[in-house]
């Protein structure tokens, strides 16, 4: 043994346990020692135990090693025996065996049994899991043999497989006599029962022998039964679907097993690097220097889903506010992958924002351009060029404000408009959002800069958004008002309330009188829209969200204010007209409440002057006659009761300031309608609520002039 | 503020443009495989993928009699309350024709 793997294994001589040194070479490494022992005052003595060693070991007993030269075959020299020798037997059978496999795999193939042979699969999985030395030919035919008792209970498992050496099977013999010629789906199992009733000493298995090829798998079975005291040993049935649960597995691991070996040939083509770099391409393509604006929905939708839930009592961080539900699903076992794909990712973010907006690079040498594509940021097909033939009419490339001069109201301009009033709305959101914190001790300075630049270019937004909404463009010039016909569309109401919040009150205010003064000219104003499903989508659409706001508005308006805007109503636009619809009728009510409560000083604003009081009281006269006659008509012809409500409401405003001449009048022109309601309501016709819904109604506009429906007399029927 | 690209006051400078305006709009999209769409256009991106509410569908089957060989063209319909378009099959999309 001089040569381990070709590395030279001779050790140094040795001598009396220490190395051999030559004579010089001795004391010159004693005087060493000493002299580093006298420096460090280290006792080097006491390591020093080559001398010392008083060979106790070669004294020392071992007992009961009696047997090892007998076993081992040892200096002894003595004959051991042929016990042991496996091989020896099973080289003399091998032959015979492999034989008995070659049918066994005919058999198997015709019986449609997938797998070739135990002991092929045992080879896949016991050898190579055990990491046992691979069996000989004919060794594996045994294993192949002795799988098949795992569904008796017999533990043969790993290395127990080497130790069996059973008598009830007597190896050698059990091979041979295997029958070949059995039918059925499992033959295994047939023989191995056959084997077991033949070994297990009785005496009717000649016979059965015999006639084995006749015998019914129940015969077996019976003949089992009889040699065993009719007692099964175990049920049939179960052994066979056990053994097909696991034929399954094994079936299913060896599948796994072709698959990996498969693509085993790829393994380790790339290095971590290599993995982090394609990790790195692809979520790149994700990355965003902007995370809420590209997760808006996402955002948002948790939020309001949140909220829903909240309400419901139900704690809304349950759901996971990130949504990456997903993600924690997966996220058990490799934490620290994870980690890594964290890191990456934040490395990632600061580089796209190290060189943002960056779309594509050019190579020196290269021939084109490589572009750096994102989900964000895919392949343009098409150059279109800016500012193309389209641009005559505003003059060339002029970004200019929308001017006040001539416009028009095409569809596509005011289509146009709206949208760059959500550009700006979004721009101005996101500005919110980004909103500097208030300046903390100590950072006065710095925070101060940043909120003055912020108020800047959040004042530039505001404006711009101002100018589109086109407000300022005066009355007169096109018909209808571009802002009126912003508001025509339905996106355009839908914007109104989220301009609002970033307009300054008296911008507000304008936008409320131009509204008041073209109030004619909305779309929702005209009487056929009642007529149609969509027409009154829109009117219900303005009632939610233009009229809120600004009823919000009104409410905390002064006097003087709501004076001035309802004698810009009515002076604008025909009463009777604007007063039948519903957002013209909302518009009057408020004005008329917000007045009346004015008038009673109520809240902390001033009792209004005599002057204003009395202009107010001309105006309502002159809203008054302008409606006289007109009254009953505000009730639309073929509405449910229910729709009414606005009306009725309405009129308790207007019977609020009336005088007493014009109480008798209002009561006069609806009587009609009040009966009706009161009629209707206690027959029978109607289910209480509704009953109570009409009887509720009417009591508004009652109750304003100091009656109540049960007051009236309903005339007999 | 050029980012946020407002339109111009004229209106258009590219194809996607015009499909903007049409946003919360009611719009007729054709598709691939004798598909038409009429819905309201509540999202689009530059492959043309689309969400649409209320959608209605209209697909064009044609039948061929076996026999006969026979063309019999079938219409059939369907109402969806929100669908996602995927774009890679739109032919076509205009605002619906307000005959």
């Amino acid at each position: 043994m001089s040569d381990f793997f070709g590395f030279n294994t001779v050790m140094p001589g040795r001598q009396g346990g220490r190395i051999a040194l030559n004579l010089e070479e001795q004391q010159e490494l004693d005087r060493q020692v000493q002299k580093y022992a006298l420096e460090t005052g280290e006792d080097f003595e006491i390591y020093d135990y080559g001398e010392t060693y008083d060979n106790l070991a070669d004294d020392l007993e071992e007992t009961r090693d009696d047997l090892n030269d007998e076993t081992f075959g040892g200096a002894g020299g003595a004959d051991e025996g042929t016990d042991f020798d496996f091989a020896k037997n099973t080289h003399q059978v091998a032959p015979a065996l492999k034989k008995e496999e070659e049918l066994y795999i005919k058999q198997s193939d015709h019986s449609g049994v997938r797998r070739s042979s135990f002991a092929s699969l045992w080879e896949n999985n016991g050898n190579n899991l055990q990491g046992l030395p691979e069996p000989s030919h004919a060794a594996s035919s045994i294993w192949g043999s002795f799988s098949n008792t795992t569904a008796k209970g017999m533990d043969i498992g790993g290395n127990g497989g080497f130790a069996v050496h059973d008598p009830v099977f007597g190896q050698g013999t059990f091979a041979l006599s295997r029958p070949s010629g059995f039918g059925g789906n499992q033959p295994s199992l047939e023989e191995i029962e056959a084997q077991l009733a033949r070994t297990a000493g009785a005496q009717p298995h000649i016979q059965m022998q015999q006639e084995r090829k006749m015998m019914s798998l129940e015969e077996v079975e019976a003949a089992l039964m009889n040699i065993n005291g009719g007692r099964p040993i175990y049920s049939e049935a179960m052994i066979a679907e056990q053994q097909a649960k696991q034929a399954r597995l094994e079936q299913r691991r060896a599948e796994r097993q072709a698959k990996q070996a498969e693509t085993a040939k790829h393994n380790g083509l790339m290095t971590q690097s290599d993995k982090d770099f394609i990790n790195r391409i692809q979520i790149s393509q994700l990355v965003t220097d902007d995370p809420y604006a590209d997760d808006f929905y996402c955002q948002v939708y948790t939020a309001l889903r949140n909220r829903h839930l909240q309400q419901m009592g139900i704690p809304g961080n349950m759901m996971d506010p990130e949504g990456n539900q997903g993600d924690s699903r997966r996220r058990g076992g490799n934490g620290r992958t994870e980690q890594r794909m964290q890191q990456q990712v934040q490395r990632i973010v600061s580089d796209a924002k190290r060189n943002p907006k960056r779309t594509n690079v050019t190579v020196e040498g290269a021939l084109g351009k490589i572009a750096v594509n994102s989900v964000l940021n895919p392949r343009q097909l098409l150059q279109v060029s800016k500012r193309g033939s389209y641009a005559e009419s505003s003059g060339p490339n002029s970004p200019k404000p929308p001017s006040p001069g001539p416009v028009s109201t095409k569809s596509h301009t005011v289509l146009g408009w709206i949208e760059n009033v959500y550009t700006y709305v979004l721009a101005l959101e996101q500005k919110r959002r980004q909103q500097p914190p208030p300046p903390r001790m100590g950072e006065e300075e710095i925070a101060g800069e940043a909120i003055r630049r912020w108020n800047e270019e959040y004042g530039v937004l505001a404006r711009k958004m101002w100018n589109e909404l086109r407000i300022t463009v005066p009355i007169g010039i096109v018909h209808p008002h571009p802002f009126i016909s912003i508001l025509n569309y339905s996106k355009g109401k839908k914007v109104i309330p989220r301009v609002l919040r970033h307009l300054l009150p008296e911008q507000t205010l304008t936008l409320l009188t131009m509204l008041v003064a073209n109030f004619e000219s909305l779309n929702v104003c005209k009487s056929e829209v009642y007529a149609d499903v969509q027409g009154n989508q829109e009117i219900e659409l303005f009632m939610n969200t233009i009229v809120p706001p600004l009823l919000g508005f009104v409410s905390e308006a002064p006097f003087r204010i709501v004076v001035g805007l309802l004698a810009l109503f009515i002076e604008r636009n025909n009463m009777i007209w604007v007063a039948r619809s519903k957002p013209g009728l909302a518009f009057l009510t408020l004005f008329l409440s917000r007045a009346e409560i004015l008038k009673q000083g109520q809240g902390n604003y001033p009792i209004p002057e005599d002057r204003e009081v009395n202009q107010w009281n001309e105006l309502y006269h002159r809203l008054f006659n302008q409606l006289q006659t007109h009254f009953s008509a505000l009730f639309m012809p073929k509405a449910t009761m229910a729709e009414d409500v606005h009306v009725w409401r309405f009129l308790a405003a207007m019977a609020v300031g009336a005088t007493v001449d014009q109480q008798h009048v209002l009561v006069t022109e609806v009587r009609e309608q009040v009966l009706e309601n009161v009629i209707a309501a206690q027959t029978s016709r109607l289910s209480p609520e509704k009953a109570a819904q009409r009887i509720g109604n009417v009591n508004l506009f009652l109750h304003a002039l100091g009656l109540d429906a049960s007051q009236v007399s309903v005339p007999a029927m | 503020m050029e980012e946020y690209a407002p339109l111009e006051s004229t209106g258009i400078e590219e194809p996607l443009d015009l499909v903007r305006l049409s946003l919360d709009e009611r719009i007729y999209v054709k598709l691939r495989g004798d598909r038409e769409l009429r819905g309201k256009l509540h999202a689009y991106d530059g492959h043309l993928n689309m969400v649409l509410g209320d959608v209605e569908e209209t697909i064009t089957v044609v039948d061929v009699n076996d026999e006969t060989m026979e063309e019999v063209i079938r219409i059939v319909k369907r109402n969806c309350e929100m669908l996602f378009v995927r774009g890679d099959g739109v032919i076509l999309v205009s605002p619906p024709s307000r005959a």
